[in-house]
């Protein structure tokens, strides 16, 4: 076990007129070398949820567990935790600063001491990842580039500090339908060719579907399902109720099984329901 | 008749050299459509919807919004109030700290008498369902709430059109469907003409009408079903099809036998149940 | 770390000074400011503490809540405190510390500097905390109309501390956001000297500046869509009414200003 939270909850500026319960009784383990995608509308607790994930948030109660050690105000136990964990927030290439692409994506490994022939390996490597030619963006102004392309080298930034764990929060957001699927591609092959730990956050249930091996889903700083997709797709009605909208695909599923086919349920592409349709029309045939 | 109407049309951006971000676009919307812009990123849509109200005015060729031509400046802030423009980010279109304050803004700027902009305030904000958040601090709404008060915003200007630029492009669900909901009603109801740039096919279906901008000009135009039965021509641009329609595709080239113009997830199982 | 600071963040209510005219507001303000520099005695500070807390529970704002947001206000008091303490010779000497000594003019004037910047603040919160930012832009924008004449454009300036106002929040969130994301990175914020700190502000200054731009870029536009064309021609939807109720706040301040004045001579 990676991560472990046990019963957390967090309450933003607490005795004040502000004040705001995000998250409330959270239990959650994530495993090394799972895909978990944490699915919820805007003001769900989701962003507050992965602050804790990384330590940029401590709970207000409950606690936190990396490798079945407590994390706590210890700076030094926070950065340790910072280091293992890199978390990529909404719209990343908000954060870009530096004067080139390769500086920008050094600040990371620079951070964690590393030597310069250890950092310009780790560049090259991170923007290889993300789809980029390190010699084509090296000494390129990361501002030059495309909404698509700058968001690639801050998730390269991330990339580069060899965390055990990634998090991206909203990874496609903003981006048109090619770019969307290109940056999703990405995450899979990190995952499946890199072995890495992905916490992917996101509104779309159409993205993760057929991506993630898991899945959870927040509602008012709450878990409301969680299991594999097919299990949580299962509770279409919690699910519109929350106001997510299922994927067309597993939506038909869902229809068809209403008019009274016999369909099953973890259906979430295309070509899936493909041929589970060409089976019942021949089933229905024969 | 005719409210949009370009001829020609054509436009650089300074210091891009010979780049044109549109050129020859002929176009003609009438009063009352519901038009869905498609495009990928860069293919001219903000621009296009930029010569609509004149915040940007043809290189050649002409736009003309309610015959008002768009390349004389004096016709700029008649063309502004019939043509409402609302934009992506809904952080950075809201000018004031509180929302009526915000939905006042467009016709304080009109110069109307107060109880006139009070009337109005009021009817536009319970035309997009936010008369309860009325004294409420902007920025603390959701996205979806803002966007429906800048919305209102435009509404509150009594315009003839109402421009869309990606408002639901930084939207959760709800968000995007709120959103959805108060523009396909303000068409309907209200009979405002409305150009909706987007990037998910699901709110295409929702309009009369599909224009797909390609490199600064139209290469697709027609009605929803007619342009996602182009799938490739939608593939070869970047763009999604619509899931159902792309299963009909495959179904129909596996030789089930369906019509070609299916697109949603309702008509397909009417058709497969029938 | 941003969120904390409240200093002048508006809470809307329904108290007697929320509904005064921002106008009689600022007047007011202004008659106060005058007076908490005309106190010269720790009689005249006692009184105006009395005044100044009576109008706070008028004003019905949630004395916790506030005393909280001025306490940043309070570091830079102590400051004040101590400086004068140490540095402002005269009088008798009260204590002794190796070479630097307290006299009694230091505490004397000390005192009365930190009193001074802690009442100046307590009226300026009082006033922010009760009146819409936009009502204070407009009110603000009334007062300044005769300048007009000189050449202020008082439309203007009324105009940019409204944006001010709606975006400080936003970039508030926003500074905290990029803080975050280059925490992420292991970014340190916190240790080494002074210039080694100055250094790591960089990651966030920049992003926080490209930000910056482009959201005035992107609102520049959207309030030319919405037909902006400066101050000529704009009405408002809410006009200042000025009720006999104001009227009386002013007079009673300013009767309050010659009180004390008259006191201290």
């Amino acid at each position: 076990m990676l991560l472990n939270l046990k019963n957390i909850s967090y309450t933003y500026m607490p005795g004040t007129p502000f004040e705001v319960t995000a998250l409330k009784n959270i239990t959650l383990d994530i495993h090394q070398g799972e895909y978990l995608a944490i699915i919820g509308q805007t003001g769900s607790g989701k962003s507050t949820l992965i602050q804790h994930l990384n330590g940029l948030l401590l709970p207000t109660t409950g606690e936190v567990y990396l490798d079945g050690h407590q994390v706590n105000k210890d700076k030094k136990r926070l950065t340790a935790m910072r280091r293992r964990i890199g978390l990529l927030f909404q719209f990343p290439e908000q954060q870009l600063f530096e004067e080139n692409v390769a500086a920008d994506v050094a600040f990371g490994p620079r951070n964690l001491g590393l030597s310069d022939q250890e950092i310009a390996v780790r560049v090259d490597r991170a923007l290889r990842l993300v789809g980029l030619n390190p010699s084509e963006v090296r000494d390129r102004s990361p501002f030059s580039l495309s909404g698509g392309q700058m968001r690639r080298v801050a998730m390269a930034g991330i990339l580069a500090m060899e965390p055990d764990l990634v998090i991206l929060d909203e990874p496609a957001a903003g981006l048109d339908p090619r770019g969307k699927e290109e940056i999703l591609n990405r995450i899979d092959a990190l995952h499946r060719e890199h072995k890495m730990t992905v916490v992917l956050v996101s509104h779309s249930m159409e993205d993760v579907a057929s991506r993630a091996e898991r899945l959870i889903v927040l509602a008012d700083g709450e878990i409301r399902l969680a299991g594999t997709p097919a299990d949580v797709f299962q509770d279409a009605a919690v699910l519109e109720e929350l106001g997510l909208a299922l994927p067309q695909m597993t939506l038909l599923m869902l229809r068809l099984r209403s008019a009274g086919k016999e369909v099953p349920m973890n259906i979430f592409s295309v070509e899936a329901a493909k041929e589970v349709i060409l089976q019942m029309m021949g089933g229905d045939k024969s | 008749m005719a409210i949009i109407s370009a001829t020609g049309l054509g436009y650089q951006y300074e210091g891009y050299g010979e780049v044109w971000a549109l050129k020859d676009i002929n176009l003609s919307i009438n009063e009352g459509e519901f038009v869905a812009v498609l495009g990928p990123n860069g293919s001219g849509k903000s621009t296009l919807a930029k010569q609509i109200n004149a915040l940007l005015t043809p290189t050649e060729g002409e736009m003309l919004l309610d015959g008002l031509s768009t390349a004389d400046p004096l016709n700029h802030w008649r063309i502004r109030q019939r043509a409402g423009m609302v934009f992506q980010n809904p952080d950075n279109q809201i000018v004031a700290t509180t929302v009526e304050e915000d939905v006042a803004f467009g016709p304080e700027n009109l110069g109307f008498p107060a109880a006139e902009i009070r009337k109005r305030v009021d009817g536009a904000l319970s035309l997009v369902g936010m008369s309860a958040y009325k004294l409420h601090a902007s920025h603390l709404l959701s996205g979806g709430q803002k966007q429906r008060v800048a919305i209102a915003g435009v509404i509150a200007m009594r315009p003839l059109c109402l421009v869309l630029d990606e408002p639901t492009a930084l939207l959760d669900p709800r968000g995007r469907r709120e959103v959805m909901e108060i523009i396909s009603r303000l068409n309907r109801m209200e009979a405002i003409t409305v150009i909706h740039i987007t990037h998910f096919m699901e709110e295409a279906l929702a309009a009369s009408r599909v224009l797909v901008l390609d490199q600064g000009r139209i290469v697709l135009d027609g009605n929803p079903r007619q342009v996602f039965q182009q799938h490739c021509e939608l593939r070869a641009l970047g763009l999604d099809v619509p899931a159902v329609a792309e299963l009909v595709l495959e179904l129909r080239a596996a030789g089930q036998d369906l019509p070609p113009d299916v697109m949603t997830v309702d008509e397909l199982v009417a058709k497969l149940c029938s | 770390m941003f969120k904390s600071i409240t200093i002048g963040q508006f809470l809307p209510g329904e108290s007697l000074l929320h509904r005064l005219d921002p106008r009689a507001k600022f007047i007011a303000l202004i008659l106060f400011i005058g007076t908490v520099f005309v106190v010269q005695t720790f009689f005249g500070y006692l009184l105006l503490g009395i005044v100044l807390f009576g109008l706070l529970i008028v004003s019905q704002l949630p004395l916790r809540y506030f005393f909280r947001g001025l306490r940043p206000v309070f570091y830079i008091t102590l400051f004040t405190l101590i400086v004068h303490f140490f540095m402002t010779k005269g009088g008798e000497i009260i204590l002794r510390f190796g070479p630097l000594t307290v006299e009694s003019d230091g505490v004397y004037l000390g005192t009365f500097m930190a009193l001074r910047i802690i009442f100046l603040v307590i009226c300026t919160s009082i006033l922010t905390l009760t009146t819409s930012p936009i009502a204070l832009a407009d009110g603000l924008e009334y007062l300044m109309r005769p300048l007009t004449k000189i050449g202020v454009p008082s439309h203007e300036i009324a105009m940019m501390m409204t944006i001010a106002l709606r975006f400080i929040p936003t970039l508030m969130e926003e500074s905290e956001k990029i803080t975050k994301a280059q925490l992420a990175r292991g970014a340190d914020f916190e240790s080494g000297n002074i210039f080694r700190r100055a250094k790591s502000m960089v990651p966030l200054l920049v992003p926080l500046f490209v930000s910056v731009f482009r959201r005035a870029d992107d609102l520049a536009i959207a309030m030319e869509a919405r037909c902006y064309r400066g101050g000529k021609g704009r009405t408002r939807l809410r006009e200042l009414l000025a009720t006999p109720l104001d009227y009386f706040a002013v007079l009673l301040s300013a009767l309050f200003l010659i009180a004390v004045a008259w006191s201290q001579v």
